[in-house]
């Protein structure tokens, strides 16, 4: 049983056809990376689904099944009003169980973050804390849209490796729009990639079967990148 | 003509009331029409129309109504409800960005999508519309205060009327001290009101007001 399922989808906006005739779906516990060129119409595809599910707007060709879905865009994610801590407050994040995340809370660095106010947070610090509260809301299925283009590398391998330690433990849906290729490889089980002939490719992931944690953050480390990254791990 | 303190305190209580007024009614029109986005966003060209109206023509209209010390305020009042009712709609309307669109998924999104969206943001348009409305009403007083210059409510025309007589009279010395007090009054109202607004802020949302 698939969470979202398009049926002979058309993206269209503005009376602008940016995707036709798209036949995808995404089932429980699988990873799929939507990339493909600027402007095709990835982030626009992403925020209709979540506009679809939480207005039941341009929803025609579009199922969801019943299950919690959040949605990470591009631009604010919690409150710009508030520290971290009351954002999280406020989704209905309590004490009790942001404490079940304690180790997600060290493998994204963001202790020391819950108090600052919003106008405090750099643009990665936001994203950290914009995955991290979703992730203890426990949906069955987030929509990010580029979840950690500001993370230097060593930072963004962290986060991704949370990610998916907690994706593979929970059966977690993810629907990741990046061009980002360490997330793309890494954590994928599908690739989706748009084409400027409006069409969507899918394409399993088998580029980094086999390769566990460890070894993927050794092979991202080494060769012609081995000293920038070395110099940059050393906070 | 002699400027006297009680002429200062007489034009900011007009100043005072009229913002007053002219705000809360502002707050209170685009709260009961909160839920109606039609009326809301339909209204905005309305509130654009009477916001160009001129001043002046708006004062020679108030003073064919009536002289009264009321109309003074309720033209002030009149100017500065638009840049506030004019915000604060815009800052509930503007709705569906990602913040929204994520806070619209949870299961108990109307309570927050009220009280941790649409009631700040609101506010923090409400606010700087205060803030713009402020100065309109120091550029209105003069205006309101020329209404029917005979009839002296408080038994004072103002400094408004003041500067306006001292310069028609050539006092020149009279006229553009009280221009310099206007000004300082703004810089002064501006100035409190950032700070009260923070300390606003504050109480009502335990957070730093957003920059």
């Amino acid at each position: 049983m698939s969470l979202i399922e398009l049926t002979n989808y058309n993206l269209v906006i503005e009376n602008t056809s940016l995707l036709e005739n798209l036949n995808l779906s995404i089932s429980p516990g699988e990873t799929v990376c939507f990339t493909g060129p600027s402007g095709v119409g990835k982030s626009t595809l992403l925020r209709n689904l979540a506009n679809a599910k939480a207005f039941s707007e341009g929803g025609l060709g579009i199922t969801f099944t019943e299950h919690k879905c959040d949605f990470l865009g591009q631009t604010e994610n919690i409150f710009p009003w508030y520290t971290a801590r009351q954002s999280l407050t406020s989704l209905g994040i309590n004490e009790q169980s942001l404490s079940k995340y304690n180790d997600l809370v060290e493998e994204f660095e963001i202790a020391a973050l819950f108090d600052k106010n919003y106008s405090m947070l750099s643009g990665g610090e936001k994203q950290r804390i914009s995955v991290f509260s979703s992730l203890c809301l426990e949906p069955d299925l987030i929509l990010i849209d580029e979840p950690f283009s500001a993370l230097d590398v060593p930072l963004k391998l962290k986060c991704i490796r949370g990610l998916k330690q907690i994706s593979k433990d929970r059966e977690l849906a993810l629907l990741i729009v990046s061009h980002d290729l360490d997330i793309i490889t890494y954590l994928s089980d599908y690739i989706w990639i748009a084409k400027q002939d409006k069409t969507v490719s899918v394409h399993k992931n088998d580029y980094i079967c086999g390769i566990d944690t460890d070894e993927f953050l050794e092979l991202r480390s080494s060769g012609i990148y081995k000293n920038i990254i070395a110099a940059i791990s050393h906070r | 003509m002699d400027l006297e303190l009680q002429d200062v305190f007489i034009t900011f209580f007009r100043w005072f009331f009229g913002v007053l007024i002219g705000a809360g009614l502002a707050l209170g029109w685009v709260l009961v029409s909160a839920k109606n986005r039609k009326l809301l966003s339909s209204s905005l060209f309305i509130y654009s129309f009477f916001r160009a109206l001129p001043i002046l023509g708006m004062s020679v209209l108030f003073a064919r109504i009536s002289i009264s010390e009321m109309s003074k305020i309720l033209l002030i009042s009149w100017a500065c409800f638009f840049p506030v009712v004019i915000a604060t709609a815009r800052g509930i309307m503007k709705e569906k960005d990602d913040l929204y669109r994520r806070i619209s998924l949870l299961p108990s999104s109307t309570k927050v999508v009220y009280r941790h969206y649409l009631i700040p943001q609101a506010f923090v348009h409400f606010l700087s519309g205060v803030e713009i409305s402020l100065g309109i009403g120091w550029l209105t007083v003069m205006a309101a205060e020329i209404i029917g210059t005979q009839n002296r409510g408080w038994n004072r025309g103002g400094l408004g009327e003041l500067v306006y007589i001292s310069i028609e009279n050539g006092a020149w010395g009279v006229g553009i001290f009280g221009l310099v007090i206007f000004g300082l009054l703004g810089v002064a109202s501006a100035w409190l009101w950032r700070r009260f607004s923070k300390y606003l802020w504050k109480v009502l949302f335990k957070s730093e007001l957003p920059s």
